[in-house]
């Protein structure tokens, strides 16, 4: 966005989400200590917290991996996308005193920096010597990275391309985290329910995943078939709803294609400039194609944002001939205006 | 061997903190003019990540360098 930067752009939205999910996590620890502590009457208040802000990070690490794809399932699900940034911040700090508490309860009381006792030595609670804490450890760096470059000023000073690699190592401290825990607390509770939860999470992840990539594909599948004069048939006219963006693949790119006021069909690019997000599965608001991740908005007939802001997204020639329509393979740049094509008989003849 | 790694990386995020806490007051409004304005609280929320990409931060605030431009098709 244009406008300078703050800590967190908050509106009543968010702050009710942000008071949900602390209010959440701090009854999740409580419940989870109290609990313990009655069920158990012997347990040490600190092994519980250990184990309470672990269940709490894992539980929210595979709500968060499980948020994309079942946005692009089921659209209920776009407002919780929408500051997902605030959960992964709150999941790196719950792992974080996860991390904390731990690295102090069982390294801190020897002679060996603790840091180095987690890579050196075992706690020596489950699976003699395999270094279940390392892995844990190096999640936890891939979670800080990722929680510090969170703010906008890194999306813009990293570049959207490379802020989003380095956010999809989320995938990798998954992985790293999984290992943590079959080989670390699920050695030490042996009941077979942990081990059903576990296998359930890593199956829901990557079932939601394939489900939103099957769905997915429709949209990127390349249009090669008719081709004229550098235009591309997309779809039938038919086929486009009015207010409801369209999406499809020209050129290699993402495309939003949306019909409006009637009978106008613009096309602009279907990747938000802000982190990449689907604009063919944004919303027509306002005269506006809008992002369904984080709101931003594109105007039709240049591909810009509406003032104060100043982003910018290529926007395509479309022509309506034999009931298709069709799209110019290159984009005729950013911030260009570019006329609607028009299905009916009041517009200009040369725009469509 | 990891005693060392840990080390470097040790002194790599000390070095880290010495430029983020200047660069989030001096350099961040140098190098992107949105920082300009910008509230402690986001000066505050830069240093972490400051820390780790301080290289690239460093080289960008002494060459008075923009944001750098995307070359993606759709950019």
């Amino acid at each position: 966005m244009s406008a300078s930067y703050k800590a967190v752009g908050w509106n009543a939205f968010k702050k009710r989400y942000d008071l949900v999910l602390a209010l959440s996590v701090v009854g999740f620890l409580v419940a989870f200590v109290a609990v313990g502590i009655a069920s158990y009457p012997t347990s040490q208040p600190m092994n519980l917290l250990i184990r309470a802000t672990a269940t709490a990070a894992w539980i929210l690490l595979h709500f968060i991996l499980l948020i994309g794809p079942l946005a692009r399932i089921d659209r209920r699900w776009l407002p919780i996308l929408y500051n997902r940034r605030h959960l992964g911040v709150t999941m790196f700090l719950v792992a974080f005193l996860h991390g904390l508490l731990s690295t102090l309860y069982y390294h801190g009381a020897g002679n060996v920096n603790p840091i180095f006792s987690i890579f050196t030595t075992d706690a020596g609670t489950t699976m003699g010597s395999f270094p279940f804490q390392a892995f844990g450890f190096i999640a936890l760096m891939i979670l800080f990275v990722m929680a510090a470059t969170s703010h906008d000023f890194w999306l813009t000073n990293l570049t959207a391309p490379v802020w989003k690699t380095l956010h999809m190592l989320v995938y990798v401290a998954y992985a790293l985290l999984t290992i943590h825990v079959a080989f670390g607390v699920l050695q030490a509770e042996t009941h077979v329910a942990y081990v059903i939860l576990s296998v359930l999470g890593l199956l829901l992840i990557a079932g939601a995943h394939l489900l939103a990539g099957f769905r997915q594909r429709g949209i990127d599948i390349e249009h090669e078939g008719d081709e004229r004069e550098g235009f591309v048939a997309i779809c039938a006219v038919d086929d486009l709803v009015e207010n409801e963006p369209f999406g499809a693949t020209v050129g290699g790119e993402r495309v939003a294609v949306v019909r409006y006021d009637g009978d106008k069909v613009s096309a602009v690019s279907g990747v938000c400039q802000h982190q990449n997000g689907p604009l063919a599965e944004g919303k027509f608001v306002f005269g506006c194609l809008t992002c369904p991740w984080h709101g931003y908005q594109y105007k039709l007939d240049d591909g810009t944002s509406p003032p104060p802001f100043t982003e910018k997204i290529p926007i395509f020639q479309v022509r309506i001939e034999g009931g298709r329509v069709w799209i110019k393979k290159k984009p005729e740049g950013t911030g260009v205006p570019v006329e609607p094509a028009c299905l009916g008989d009041s517009c200009e003849p040369e725009a469509a | 061997m990891i005693e060392i790694l840990l080390a470097i990386l040790g002194i790599y995020l000390l070095l880290g903190l010495l430029v983020a806490v200047p660069f989030a007051f001096i350099g961040a409004k140098r190098i992107d003019p949105a920082a300009t304005g910008g509230t402690w609280g986001f000066k505050l929320l830069v240093i972490p990540g400051a820390m780790v990409f301080w290289p690239l931060l460093l080289k960008r605030w002494i060459k008075n360098e923009p944001p750098p431009m995307e070359n993606s098709a759709h950019r």
